[in-house]
C-alpha cells in the first residue's frame, strides 16, 4: 500500500512541472490570474509555516530514553529536532513556490524570495525561544498575502524580517524533563491521529475558563471560550480563503467558505468531543445527547458565522448557506463515540484494502460537508 | 431491592474472574467488595453499572437491567468508577453546577487541572455522592485520599446510605469496618 501512495503521490506533486497548462486550466480557468497572486499564495504559506514552527513540536524526549538514557546532551537533540522540522516546513514552502510559480506566473519573484529567505531566518531564530507577540509576524505575513501587496512592499517586509531576526535572536531555554515529556506525549498524539486519519485527538486542549455553567447552552458556550488559543488560526483560515478564492476563482466560493469554516470551527467543538469519547465526563451532564448535539449546533453555527464575516472582511465572497453545513458537520465529525478498531469487512480499492468500519466511522463529518458543500454549488 | 444478581459470572478467555455470584443490597444498606487486585471488583462495579457484558447471570439494579446508555438509569445511579474525570478547565464549583447544585464545595477555587490527585478525587466523590440517586456505585473511593480525607469519606458515604443502596469495591480495612453492613471477598 505504501509504495502505491509513494506513486500516486510523486505523481500528483509533479505534475505542476510537466502540466501546468492542466492545473491552470482547471483552478483558473479563462478568468485573468490576479496581480501578484504568487505573492499572496507563498505569504501565506510562509505565515502557516512559522505559526507551526512556533508550536515547537520539537521540544520532546522519550521518557523511556529520560529514564534510561538520559546522559547525552539533550540540547542538541532538541536543536536537531528543531532544525529538520525547520527543514521540513519551508522545504514545503519552497515547493509550493516553485509548484505556483508555473501554474500562476513568476511575477515579482525575486522579491518574493527574498521575503522567503529573511522568513525562513526568522522562523529559525525564534522557534528558539518563545517570546510574547511572536505571532505577530507570520499574521503580518498572512495579511500582506491576503493584501495581494506589490513587489516593492516585499523588499520592505524582508528588511523588517531580517531586523526582527536579529531582535529575537538569543541563546534557547534548556528545557526540563516535564516539558520534553507533554511534547512526546503529544507527538504520540499527534502521530496517532495521523495513521488513522482521527482529528479528535489532536483537538486542542482547554484553559481554564470561568464562567456559570448551569444550563446546556452555558456548558457549550464556556467549552467554546476554553478553547479561544484557536482563535488566531481561524484568522489564519479566515484570511486564506479570499486568497484561496482570488487565486483559484474556477473553485465556487461555496467551498472555501464551507472547508473554511469546517476547519476554524472544529477546535472549537472540543468539547462536545470531550463527552462524547469521554465517558467520566459525559456522566457530569444529566442533558440528553439529542439536547446537548442540538445545542452545539445552534452554538457553532453561530460560530461559522462569525468566521464568515472575518473571511468576508477579507474579501471572500458570502456564503451564507455554508454555514449550517459546516457547523452541522463539525458537530457530527466530533460527537462519534470513541473509534472502534475491531476487524471488519473491507474493500478492496485498486488493490488497496479499505477496512470499511474505521472509514465510515472518521468520514461521517467530513462526508457530509463534502456532499451538503456540493449540493450548494 | 435496589441490587438483585444471581449466578453472576464473567469471563475472560479460559479463565473466570468470579462465577455463582448473589448479590442483594436493599436501600439503606452497604455492601463493600474486597479481594486481591485482579481479582474481579473493578469488574464487578462495571457490571452492576452496565459497562461490562455478563458471561452469565442476571442483575437488576434500581429496577432496570443495568445499562449506562439508558438516561433513566444514570439518573437513578451514581458511580465513580476507574475511568471517572473532570473537565481539566472547570472548577470543583462548575463542575457542581454542571449537575444543578448552586452549592460551593469544601475545594479550593481552582481549574480541575491545577488540583491535586487527592483534590480530584475528592471533586469526583462530592459530585457522585450530592447528585440525586438511590444506588451508589463507588470504586476504591480512598485511592489518593489523606487520612482527613479518608475520614470525610467514611462520614459521607455512611450519610449517603441512609437513602440509597451503597456498593464499595475497596482494599481499605478501616474503611469497609467503618461504612459496609456486609463483606463481599472475590
Amino acid at each position: 500500500m505504501s509504495g502505491l501512495a509513494v506513486f500516486i503521490g510523486a505523481g500528483l506533486l509533479t505534475l505542476p512541472f510537466y502540466r501546468a497548462e492542466l492545473l491552470h486550466e482547471r483552478f483558473v480557468g479563462a478568468h485573468a490570474v490576479p496581480a501578484n497572486a504568487l505573492t499572496a499564495v507563498v505569504l501565506l504559506a510562509v505565515a502557516v509555516a512559522v505559526v507551526s514552527l512556533l508550536r515547537r513540536d520539537f521540544v520532546r524526549l522519550h521518557p523511556a530514553r529520560l529514564t534510561w538514557d538520559d546522559t547525552g546532551d539533550r540540547d542538541r537533540i532538541v536543536h536537531r529536532a528543531m532544525v529538520r522540522a525547520w527543514a521540513l516546513r519551508f522545504g514545503i514552502v519552497a515547493y509550493l513556490f516553485v509548484a505556483a510559480g508555473f501554474v500562476l506566473g513568476w511575477s515579482g519573484w525575486p522579491a518574493l524570495l527574498a521575503t522567503t529567505v529573511a522568513a525562513a531566518l526568522y522562523a529559525y531564530a525564534a522557534a528558539r525561544r518563545a517570546r510574547r507577540g511572536e505571532h505577530a509576524v507570520p499574521f503580518g505575513l498572512a495579511a500582506a498575502g491576503a493584501a495581494f501587496v506589490p513587489s516593492t512592499w516585499l523588499w520592505i517586509i524582508a528588511g523588517v524580517l531580517l531586523a526582527a531576526t536579529a531582535a529575537v535572536w538569543g541563546p534557547p531555554p534548556r528545557p526540563g524533563r516535564r516539558e520534553l515529556v507533554r511534547g512526546h506525549l503529544a507527538h504520540v498524539a499527534r502521530a496517532v491521529a495521523a495513521s488513522f486519519g482521527d482529528v479528535l485527538s489532536v483537538l486542542p486542549r482547554p484553559r481554564p475558563t470561568r464562567g456559570r455553567l448551569g444550563t446546556t447552552l452555558r456548558f457549550v458556550v464556556t467549552g467554546i471560550a476554553a478553547r479561544r488559543g484557536m482563535v488566531a488560526a481561524a484568522v489564519l483560515l479566515a484570511l486564506a480563503a479570499p486568497v484561496l478564492h482570488a487565486v483559484f476563482p474556477v473553485v465556487a466560493p461555496v467551498w472555501w467558505a464551507g472547508l473554511g469554516a469546517y476547519f476554524a470551527v472544529l477546535p472549537f467543538a472540543g468539547g462536545l468531543a470531550e463527552v462524547s469519547t469521554v465517558a467520566g465526563l459525559r456522566r457530569w451532564l444529566p442533558q440528553s445527547d439529542t439536547e446537548l448535539w442540538l445545542t452545539a449546533v445552534v452554538v457553532l453555527m453561530v460560530v461559522a458565522g462569525l468566521w464568515l464575516a472575518a473571511a468576508a472582511l477579507a474579501g471572500l465572497p458570502a456564503a451564507p448557506a455554508a454555514i449550517p453545513v459546516a457547523a452541522v458537520a463539525v458537530a457530527r465529525t466530533v460527537s462519534r463515540p470513541d473509534l472502534d478498531y475491531s476487524p471488519g469487512p473491507t474493500a478492496d480499492l485498486g488493490g488497496v484494502a479499505m477496512p470499511v468500519n474505521l472509514v465510515r466511522q472518521l468520514v461521517r463529518g467530513p462526508f457530509l460537508l463534502v456532499m451538503g458543500l456540493a449540493a450548494l454549488s | 431491592m435496589a441490587i438483585h444478581a444471581s449466578g453472576l459470572g464473567v469471563r475472560f478467555g479460559d479463565r473466570w474472574l468470579f462465577r455463582g455470584l448473589d448479590l442483594a443490597v436493599e436501600a439503606g444498606e452497604c455492601l463493600a467488595v474486597t479481594g486481591d487486585n485482579g481479582s474481579g471488583k473493578s469488574t464487578l462495579l462495571h457490571c452492576l453499572y452496565g459497562v461490562q457484558d455478563l458471561t452469565e447471570g442476571v442483575v437488576t439494579v434500581a429496577g432496570r437491567r443495568p445499562d449506562e446508555r439508558d438516561r433513566e438509569f444514570r439518573r437513578a445511579v451514581s458511580v465513580v468508577l476507574d475511568d471517572s474525570a473532570l473537565f481539566e478547565e472547570y472548577t470543583p464549583e462548575q463542575h457542581l453546577q454542571l449537575l444543578g447544585l448552586a452549592d460551593t464545595t469544601a475545594l479550593p477555587d481552582i481549574p480541575a487541572v491545577e488540583m491535586s490527585a487527592g483534590q480530584r478525587r475528592r471533586l469526583l466523590l462530592t459530585g457522585a455522592l450530592r447528585r440525586e440517586h438511590s444506588v451508589l456505585l463507588l470504586d476504591e473511593p480512598e485511592r489518593a485520599l489523606d487520612a482527613t480525607a479518608r475520614a470525610w469519606l467514611a462520614d459521607v458515604i455512611a450519610e449517603a446510605k441512609a437513602s440509597a443502596a451503597v456498593v464499595i469495591a475497596s482494599h481499605n480495612g478501616p474503611l469497609v469496618e467503618r461504612v459496609a453492613d456486609r463483606v463481599v471477598e472475590l
